[in-house]
């Protein structure tokens, strides 16, 4: 859990980019968030603000706005690759949690 | 040689196969080793130290089995239930027969009277848990009738009427000697103890951990019993819901993507939350806040 | 199709304590739906509860009461066994009345 407030914290933090986006950094950073979300839904663990980032990036591209279109994408692929982390954790974890 | 190479291969395979039995049958007891039964009594048990005010029968009203002053309020609310006219709804439509001149109690034991804590089963035909709602469904498709959305509405109002003829009968899942079916109960369990979705909650997290406490004006509900009230006429939704319309809420809640009405691994946690549940009363149709 | 109201009267000597539930969507017209349309306003605009061909209650209600309403009040005198009579009317006319005993 720390781990994921880093990484909100840290995508808060660093200004995501510093030069105007262009359409194919927007297009490779929506293909990067599709395949970390796809990874998640796999493992039946898609984040619901995942999903909707990842929706608004890609009206955000539909639109022609390049950096929305990137700063969201980079968003849902940070939630999807915590999601797929945390997944990967709870594979063994859960039964700590187990009433015995 | 090939034949050699096999049988070199085989006296490995029984090698390994020893020294896991021995490993197994050591002193460490085995974390993954199926005892539905023992799970549940130490479920029960844990509950039960947890809450030691609350009669065990009482883990069928929910949050008001554990706060006084929302049961005062529930109390007050049952001297007109809310469920009231879907009661009346859900029996008009049990009692209508299909277009084919059959009817709901064609498809259940003892003509659907009484059954509701019988549900959900492990269905040894399909290989898969069979829920009341599916069953209805299932039932209306072999009699030429489309399927009902799960989830609200008609759904809701037969499954109300059903678990109101089954008042006070104590769940009774069975799991059948199959590994099917132990497997079905394995990822029901599964489930419930998963962390998933952004904020990092299992059910258990809330319904075992937090049981009895505070979620912003509720009160959590423990998790035993939690499905006896269901179908329930919750006063935030201002309608009737089933379990697979609290399930999509509580992934929806957890910020974890729902998964579809009736998804196995619904219907398997909702197995598993009922075997847990087993001598608890059917309460249902409930009221919610 | 059973009634749209369910009430429960009980004289207690001096006063009768009346409570009633009223099925209805009470739609507020303030509301859109998944599709993003206006739901039209279908809301309760009067209630009355007669006792012995008196008004014991006459209620003007608005958009802002909500959904399957309930409602509880008290009035002097009633007695065991008379009729009470209820009668809710909404914006687009339809109404429903029932007679209730007292009890």
């Amino acid at each position: 859990m720390t781990r994921v407030a880093l990484a909100f914290m840290l995508l808060c933090s660093v200004p995501i980019a510093a030069h105007a986006a262009d359409k194919s950094e927007a297009e490779s950073a929506i293909a990067g968030a599709v395949k970390a979300e796809d990874a998640a839904g796999k493992l039946g663990n898609r984040w619901i603000p995942a999903e909707a980032s990842l929706k608004a990036a890609k009206a955000a591209f539909t639109s022609g706005s390049w950096d929305a279109a990137v700063a969201e994408a980079t968003r849902a692929r940070l939630l999807a690759e915590r999601a797929v982390e945390q997944s990967n954790e709870q594979k063994t974890a859960w039964r700590d949690a187990v009433i015995r | 040689m090939p034949n050699r190479r096999i049988r070199a291969r085989a006296s490995l395979r029984v090698a390994v196969l020893a020294a896991a039995v021995a490993v197994l049958g050591g002193a460490a007891p085995a974390p993954d080793k199926t005892d539905p039964l023992a799970d549940q009594k130490a479920f029960q048990a844990s509950f039960g130290e947890r809450f030691p005010q609350v009669p065990f029968a009482d883990f069928a009203n929910g949050p008001y089995a554990v706060s006084a002053p929302m049961r005062k309020q529930w109390e007050d609310i049952m001297q007109f239930p809310p469920y009231d006219f879907a009661l009346d709804e859900g029996k008009t439509a049990f009692e209508t027969p299909f277009a084919n001149g059959k009817s709901y109690a064609d498809c259940f034991a003892n003509k659907g009277i009484g059954v509701r804590q019988d549900f959900p089963y492990f269905d040894t035909k399909t290989g898969e848990v069979a829920t009341l709602d599916g069953t209805i469904n299932r039932c209306r498709e072999a009699n030429g009738e489309k399927p009902l959305p799960y989830q609200v509405g008609l759904m809701a109002s037969i499954t109300a009427y059903m678990a109101e003829t089954s008042r006070d009968k104590p769940f009774d899942i069975k799991i059948p000697d199959d590994p099917r079916a132990r497997a079905a109960y394995e990822d029901g369990k599964e489930y419930f103890y998963t962390r998933r979705g952004q904020l990092n909650f299992s059910c258990a997290s809330c319904h075992v951990g937090a049981a009895g406490q505070r979620l912003r004006g509720d009160i959590l509900a423990p998790a035993i019993g939690i499905l006896a009230a269901f179908p329930i006429y919750r006063s935030d939704w201002g309608s009737m819901g089933t379990i697979d319309r609290r399930f999509t809420s509580c992934s929806a809640q957890m910020r974890s993507e729902p998964l579809p009405p009736q998804d196995k691994s619904y219907r398997d946690l909702e197995y598993f939350l009922s075997y847990m549940s087993n001598g608890v009363p059917i309460s249902g149709p409930g009221t919610r806040p | 199709m059973a009634s749209t109201i369910r009430v429960r009267a009980q004289a207690n000597g001096t006063s009768t304590d009346v409570q009633a539930l009223i099925q209805h969507p009470m739609d507020s017209g303030f509301v859109k739906d998944a599709n993003g349309a206006v739901i039209p306003p279908h809301h309760i605009e009067t209630v009355t509860f007669e006792y012995g061909g008196k008004v014991v209650l006459h209620a003007d209600w608005g958009p802002a009461v909500s959904k399957d309403p309930y409602v509880k009040f008290s009035f002097k005198g009633g007695a065991k066994g008379d009729p009470l009579v209820v009668t809710w009317v909404d914006n687009l006319g339809k109404t429903d009345t029932v007679t209730a005993k007292i009890a």
